[in-house]
This record gives C-alpha cells, sequence and structure tokens, in this order.
C-alpha cells in the first residue's frame, strides 16, 4: 500500500472520533459534518506537513480545532434539535430502561452545550477523547495549569447541572 | 516558597469547589510542579462523570461514515498527470461543472486543487513524473551539461522562482519575449484565474536545447510555483498558446483553471493591480 493509501486509510478510521469531537464544539451533528469535512480537505491539501512516525491523531484534532476556530465557530445555521438522539439503535432494548437512559444522555448533552467553549474543548480532548492533560495543553498551546483548572470548572459545573436535573454522577 | 497540598486540597481544586484565589494558587503550582500535576491527574482517574459523558456521546462514535467524509479524502494527495482525466469525469458527472466548453476550456465549482509541491512527493507521482515535475531540490533550466542556473529553488514551503522570473509574471504581457540573465529567454504563454481567483501564469523559458514550461500561482507576497515540466526547444518562431508544453503543465492548467485565460485587456488590468 503506498503512503498515501495507508494515510487515507488512518484518517478514515479516525473520522468518528473527529465527528464527535466536533460535534461537543458545535453544538449539533451537521455543523460537526462541516467542521470534520473542512479539517480532513485541509489534512489533504496540507499533508507534507505531517511528520510521518508522528502522531497523526494529535495532527488532525488539531486541524480540527483549529478549523473550527478560524472558519465554522458561529451562530449555527441550525439551532435547537439534539439530533444525537436519531442515532440510537431501536431494536433489542428494554423500553423503560432505554427512555430513561437517553434523557439522561440528552441532558448532560445539554449540559456540555451551554458551558463555554474554551471549557468544552478540554472536555472534548481529556474526557472524551482522553488525551492526558500534557498533550491537551500541548495541542492547545495553554499551560497545563489552565488545561486542568478549565477543566475542572467544567466538571463542575457539569456536576451541580446534573444534580439539579436529578442525573446522578 | 513551596506549597504542599495534600489530595484533598487536590480533589477540592479537581472538583472546582476553591474559591477563586486558591484556585489560582493551585493553578500556578500546577504549572511549576510536574510531580504534583501527575499526582492531580492520577486522582482524577475513575470519574463517573467521563463515562457518563462518553456514554452520552456514544451513539455518534458507532454511527456510519456520511459519504460526504469519506469524499473528502479522496482529493489530491495522489492525483497524477494519469488520473486527472478520472478526477475530471468524477467531478463533472457529478454535476460540479459545465463539462467542455468552447476551445477545451470550461467552468467549474469544483473544490478540487492541484497538491501542494511536498505532497507531490508521495506514491505513484514521482514515477510518473520523473521526466518532467521536479520534487524538492534544484532544477536548472537548459541541458543537463550546460551550466543553466537554477529555474526552482527549494524552499520550506515548496519551490521558489528566481527574483528575474517573479519580474517578468509581474509585468510581461502574454506573448511578449523576455531576455532572462543567466536563464535564458522567456515568454508567458497565457494568464489565468484559479478557483481562489488568484491570478495564475504560465510561461516557459527556453536556454540552448531545451524548454522549461511551468505555471505559477501567484499568492500575497510570491509566485508559487504549482508545475514544471521540460521539452525539447520548439523549432523556429511557431507555438501555439500554450499548445506544446509539456504535458506536465498543460494537466496542471487544465486542472486549476477557472473558467477561461484571460483576454489582453483583463491580463493588462490584472498586472497593473498590483
Amino acid at each position: 500500500m503506498t503512503a498515501p493509501d495507508q494515510l487515507r486509510r488512518d484518517l478514515t478510521d479516525l473520522i468518528p472520533r473527529l465527528r464527535r469531537f466536533a460535534r461537543v464544539l458545535a453544538g449539533n451533528v451537521a455543523d460537526a459534518d462541516d467542521v470534520v469535512q473542512a479539517s480532513l480537505e485541509k489534512a489533504m491539501r496540507n499533508l507534507d506537513q505531517w511528520q510521518p512516525g508522528t502522531r497523526l491523531d494529535r495532527w488532525m484534532f488539531t486541524i480540527a480545532r483549529n478549523v473550527w476556530i478560524d472558519e465554522c465557530r458561529r451562530v449555527s445555521s441550525r439551532p435547537g434539535h439534539d439530533d444525537i438522539s436519531e442515532l440510537y439503535d431501536l431494536a433489542g432494548d428494554d423500553g423503560e430502561d432505554i427512555v430513561l437512559r437517553r434523557s439522561r444522555d440528552r441532558a448532560i448533552r445539554a449540559a456540555v452545550e451551554v458551558l463555554p467553549e474554551d471549557q468544552r474543548v478540554l472536555v472534548a480532548l481529556v474526557v472524551m477523547e482522553g488525551y492526558a492533560y500534557r498533550e491537551a495543553a500541548d495541542m492547545l498551546d495553554l499551560p497545563i495549569g489552565t488545561v486542568m483548572s478549565r477543566l475542572s470548572r467544567a466538571k463542575a459545573a457539569l456536576a451541580k447541572h446534573l444534580q439539579a436535573e436529578g442525573v446522578a454522577p | 516558597m513551596t506549597a504542599h497540598f495534600s489530595d484533598e486540597d487536590l480533589r477540592a481544586f479537581l472538583g472546582g469547589q476553591l474559591d477563586d484565589a486558591a484556585m489560582a494558587r493551585v493553578e500556578a503550582a500546577l504549572d511549576a510542579d510536574p510531580e504534583l500535576a501527575e499526582r492531580a491527574e492520577r486522582l482524577l482517574a475513575g470519574e463517573d462523570l467521563d463515562g457518563l459523558l462518553r456514554n452520552a456521546y456514544a451513539p455518534l462514535l458507532a454511527a456510519p461514515v456520511p459519504e460526504r467524509l469519506l469524499a473528502a479524502l479522496a482529493g489530491p494527495a495522489t492525483a497524477s498527470v494519469t488520473d486527472l482525466a478520472e478526477a475530471r469525469r468524477q467531478r463533472d458527472g457529478a454535476g460540479g461543472g459545465a463539462g467542455a466548453g468552447p476551445a477545451g476550456v470550461r467552468n467549474r465549482a469544483s473544490a478540487w486543487r492541484w497538491p501542494r509541491f511536498g505532497a507531490l512527493q508521495f506514491g505513484a507521482m514521482a514515477a510518473s513524473l520523473a521526466a518532467g515535475l521536479v520534487l524538492g531540490g534544484v532544477f536548472t533550466a537548459g541541458d543537463r551539461t550546460g551550466a543553466g542556473d537554477a529555474l526552482a529553488l527549494a524552499g520550506a514551503a515548496g519551490p521558489t522562482l528566481p527574483a528575474a522570473v517573479g519580474q517578468m509574471l509581474d509585468t510581461a504581457a502574454s506573448g511578449q519575449r523576455v531576455r532572462l540573465a543567466r536563464l535564458g529567454e522567456g515568454e508567458v504563454i497565457l494568464s489565468f484565474r484559479n478557483v481562489d481567483q488568484a491570478l495564475c501564469r504560465q510561461f516557459s523559458i527556453t536556454s540552448g536545447a531545451a524548454t522549461s514550461d511551468a505555471v505559477a500561482c501567484r499568492s500575497a507576497e510570491q509566485w508559487q510555483l504549482e508545475a514544471l515540466g521540460k521539452r525539447p526547444a520548439a523549432a523556429g518562431e511557431m507555438r501555439t498558446a500554450g499548445g506544446d508544453a509539456a504535458p506536465a503543465v498543460i494537466a496542471a492548467v487544465d486542472g486549476l483553471i477557472d473558467g477561461d485565460p484571460l483576454e489582453a485587456e483583463d491580463e493588462r488590468a490584472a498586472l497593473n493591480a498590483r
């Protein structure tokens, strides 16, 4: 397999994670997919800037973050509805339990969406993607203490919001 | 003075439960002390909230990938001269353009791009274009045994052009012959706009028995080389507009052009506009 084909494969594998990352930033799937599309196109135009042997995922998430900031961040043209609900698979689930779980998940996403953007991006990188604080700090060019305090504020706000809604942590 | 923070302190910080002044103190300490930062990170392991957050977005992770995102990866990194016809067929077939119009030029609203020079280093490109395009390094005008100076100089962001060539591209009308010191005789063949509406020009430089053809597009600061090719110099004075140039260069013009080449007065206006 040639080098670009392997890269395309690796980038394809990243798409679901990129969609999730962009969804946390953008608040709806359609805008998120705009971010991901623009990010993938930008990556393809700038492949010479990625060093083989270094982390492709970090490079890609950094691009997505920059694309969000530079091109896509604006009042959404598609406000309001929680489109992730539509992605649940209905088949074979216990009726009452699934309704409760979906309701809880909706509440969680709504709580994330009201976080300030600089906290949301850290929730996306550290909680969703599992990057270490040090890695997130490098990717966002922030001091590690800032990363940790922003994230801790985010979690406090989320916990408080969810407790008020009757959703445990 | 080094403050010592207990696990309790760190938990309180991580839970956002300290007042602003205390938060600031711990934040500064975390910046300064990598060991403390490590401790703080370990304390957060196994936090329930994390699991809930991940679950809330899990359906998106499991969902099938939309076609348009896969299509975003089907683009230029391995576009070669032989693939251009296929790429054009796919693009025009998908309704991206009006197809071939008069004289073979076409209008399109496509986002297809000729790759930046660096990307050309991959794969099949190297084999099919070994005779023409330069892949980094220095490409000399004139024949190999001659003392021709470098036409394209390897730069950090890709090949750059010598100042005299840039000067010609900035000022010379298409069809006008220009003497370039140490490089040979230059001539701009045609000018056009790419999909970003940047000004691009196809030109050639003849020295001795060989002619180098090239296409460059103007960015804010300088002319960026998009393609380069070489062929034996045309016999006599007759050259059709762009028709005899090296295939890689013809293909590049075809891939870049948005609309038709500029007419003389539009070209003049474009050159005067800077």
